[in-house]
């Protein structure tokens, strides 16, 4: 489960802005699809952020399935991470020097478990790629590559999926494809999404819907 | 990982390695080529403890003697020889007349008992001079004793010529003719048995005068046969060629003229050196004293003579070994500047691994372990390019002064290859805290 209470962000080069979170409590039940609206700016990247553990809130709780990330360390807080959460981004981010295999295995390197022989070729065949395995992310389409984007963060079976836009590089059709992969195998395996949009039709296919503004 | 991105920017890697390959193997080389040469001379050095000669520079004397290097300074009386053999001490004592060469190669007349006295590596080494083919020949002191006998025996008849009967003259002639050709037998060095194609049962006549004095003449009279050819010492005796010492002064040109002060440093009839062995300690200091207390004569440790000689030398060599250790800065400076640069592309990817789980300190060990690795590879590089290099050289040194010089790579080749390690690594520190401190949030590209 997901619980952030009394939570307080702000960027020191924005202080005279204000803050871009404040906001008093917010949850999401394990196993919850959450998609995060809002105008640009909003606060929704800043929020999956304090999620992931890579910033720390100016003050509040972020409990994460029952680790409270504002306490711990910044090495528990990476351990916690590569343990706990899978990422998609925007634009993929895969690494250029590596096979698409190494690609996928690349998101348990870093777990204190690492991924079961095989994980990541199953991932892949269960995204359709399974032929293309030793390819590098520049040989694939755009549309590929959110699949391999998708079967890396899944690759250490984490207990939070987090993704900022998985369909912003993608046309409507393969958009939609990613979009229902990654929320039925979130849903068979009980994963909890967060899901950073600006695109309503995006939204329109999660339980829940937040806008961020409201949340202050 | 490391790997991979060292793969990933091959050309830079390289380039970079192969600076530091550049810098290692010239370090390498001139520390390795001085400490095994030193060693090389130091093992040449130690057949004997101490050497006799003319007054004048030790280390000429020890050069010319040992070395077969340069010329000498003069001779020292032969019955100096005889009483130093005698003084109470001596472990053994080999005279060394030099002055001939064939084909370049210095001849030598030695006393026979040096094959079997000489210890290579020094006196406390069982190391003894081995034979490839054939055997030494047998000239000892008794030997020569009786020769000096006759040749004084000799001059004395000539100068009183017309008081002897004449009828026994060419009786005599004869045999003292056969008695002389009989010590016409040599022992040649490796080195010269396969530079001159000299074996056993080989004949080969004597040229007046050494490498860069010798004259044209050639001691026609003098024909010697080789009944045994050294295995390889590493020192300068593979160089040499060993006659008897009484075949020396039986070669027509080497008797003694009216202008010659018997016993002087010209008088041809005296010694070159005369190489001795001692009992350690007491004996030793009193036998250098004395020896260095007299006007005709001095007494040098070839071993402190050759400490000399690299003292010199070593002026030389912590510049030069300066230069090359910059050269190996400035090349981990070089792989430093590579890195670096890279940084600017690479903050994506360490982004990426943070938000994977990957630790600030995963990041900085993944750059300086990417230095770390160039400079290792580069200074395995370095150091077989080092390795061929000295190979190189070694056989330039060993032409020129007999002493063997070992390429093998030992401690202080891996010791410098840790250091080149470990310098490298810190030289990726600086690339490495500014990746180090890569905020990964803000190199995600998200839009808040």
């Amino acid at each position: 489960m997901i619980h952030l209470q009394k939570i307080r962000k702000s960027y020191p080069s924005e202080a005279d802005s204000g803050p871009v979170l404040d906001f008093e409590d917010w949850r999401v039940e394990t196993g919850g699809q959450v998609a995060l609206i809002g105008e640009s700016g909003s606060g929704k990247t800043t929020l999956l952020n304090l999620l992931s553990g890579l910033i720390q809130p100016d003050s509040g709780v972020v409990s994460v399935e029952g680790s409270d990330l504002a306490q711990l360390s910044e090495a528990q807080r990476d351990r916690f991470r590569a343990d706990n959460i899978g990422y998609v981004f925007q634009s993929f981010h895969l690494l250029d020097g590596y096979s698409v295999k190494e690609n996928v295995e690349l998101g348990a390197v870093f777990a204190k478990r690492h991924a079961e022989p095989g994980r990541a070729e199953h991932l892949l065949e269960a995204v359709g790629l399974g032929h293309r395995l030793q390819h590098t992310p520049r040989q694939l389409s755009v549309g590929q590559q959110a699949r391999v984007a998708f079967a890396r963060a899944l690759v250490n079976r984490p207990k939070l999926l987090l993704a900022d836009e998985p369909t912003g590089a993608l046309d409507h059709e393969s958009g939609r494809q990613v979009l229902d992969l990654l929320l039925s195998t979130a849903r068979s395996s009980g994963i909890t999404v967060v899901c950073a949009t600006h695109d309503m039709d995006v939204a329109a296919a999660f339980e829940n819907t937040v806008r961020v503004e409201e949340m202050q | 990982m490391v790997m991979r991105n060292l793969k990933r920017r091959k050309l830079a890697s390289i380039l970079t390695g192969l600076s530091v390959s550049l810098g290692v193997g010239l370090f390498a080389t001139v520390g390795a080529l001085r400490e095994a040469s030193e060693q090389g001379f130091n093992r040449s050095a130690s057949v004997c403890d101490m050497l006799v000669g003319a007054k004048g520079s030790g280390l000429q004397l020890t050069l010319n003697a040992l070395y077969h290097m340069g010329q000498s300074q003069g001779n020292v009386p032969y019955a100096l020889y005889e009483e130093i053999s005698d003084t109470p001490g001596v472990l053994w004592s080999v005279p060394l007349a030099v002055g001939d060469s064939y084909r370049g190669k210095r001849i030598v007349g030695v006393t026979s008992n040096l094959f079997s006295d000489v210890r290579l590596g020094g006196a406390d080494s069982t190391e003894k001079l081995v034979f490839a083919d054939g055997g030494p020949f047998e000239y000892l002191r008794a030997d020569l004793a009786e020769l000096k006998a006759e040749l004084a025996a000799h001059e004395h008849e000539d100068e009183h010529e017309d008081e002897h009967e004449h009828e026994h003259e060419h009786e005599n002639e004869h045999d003292h003719e056969a008695h002389v050709r009989s010590m016409f037998k040599a022992v040649v060095g490796a080195d010269v048995a396969i530079e001159t194609g000299l074996k056993v049962g080989s004949h080969f006549t004597p040229s007046h005068g050494v490498e860069g004095v010798s004259s044209r003449h050639g001691h026609e009279e003098a024909e010697t046969e080789v009944v045994g050819v050294l295995a390889p010492t590493g020192t300068p005796l593979d160089r040499a060629i060993l006659i008897p010492i009484g075949a020396y002064y039986v070669i027509e040109g080497h008797e003694a003229t009216e202008d010659m002060v018997e016993g002087g440093a010209r008088d041809p009839r005296g010694l070159s050196a005369v190489m001795l062995s001692t009992k350690a300690g007491f004996y030793r200091t009193r036998i250098y004293r004395s020896l260095n207390d007299r006007l005709d004569a001095q007494a040098v440790y070839p071993s402190q003579e050759v400490r000399k000689l690299f003292a010199i030398i070593g002026q030389g060599d912590v510049i030069l070994r300066l230069i090359t250790a910059l050269i190996v800065v400035v090349a981990l400076v070089g792989v430093m500047v590579a890195i670096y640069n890279t940084m600017g592309a690479r903050r994506r990817e360490f982004a990426i691994l943070r938000a994977l789980g990957a630790r600030r300190r995963t990041i900085l060990g993944l750059v300086t372990g990417e230095s770390a690795v160039i400079a290792l590879l580069g200074g395995m590089v370095g150091l077989i390019f080092a390795g061929a290099l000295i190979y190189a050289v070694t056989d330039q040194v060993h032409a020129a002064t007999g002493v063997s010089v070992a390429a093998a790579p030992g401690l202080p080749e891996l010791q410098l290859l840790v250091a080149v390690t470990l310098a490298g690594a810190v030289a990726g520190l600086i690339p490495a805290l500014s990746a180090y401190r890569t905020e990964a949030a803000h190199y995600l590209s998200f839009n808040t």
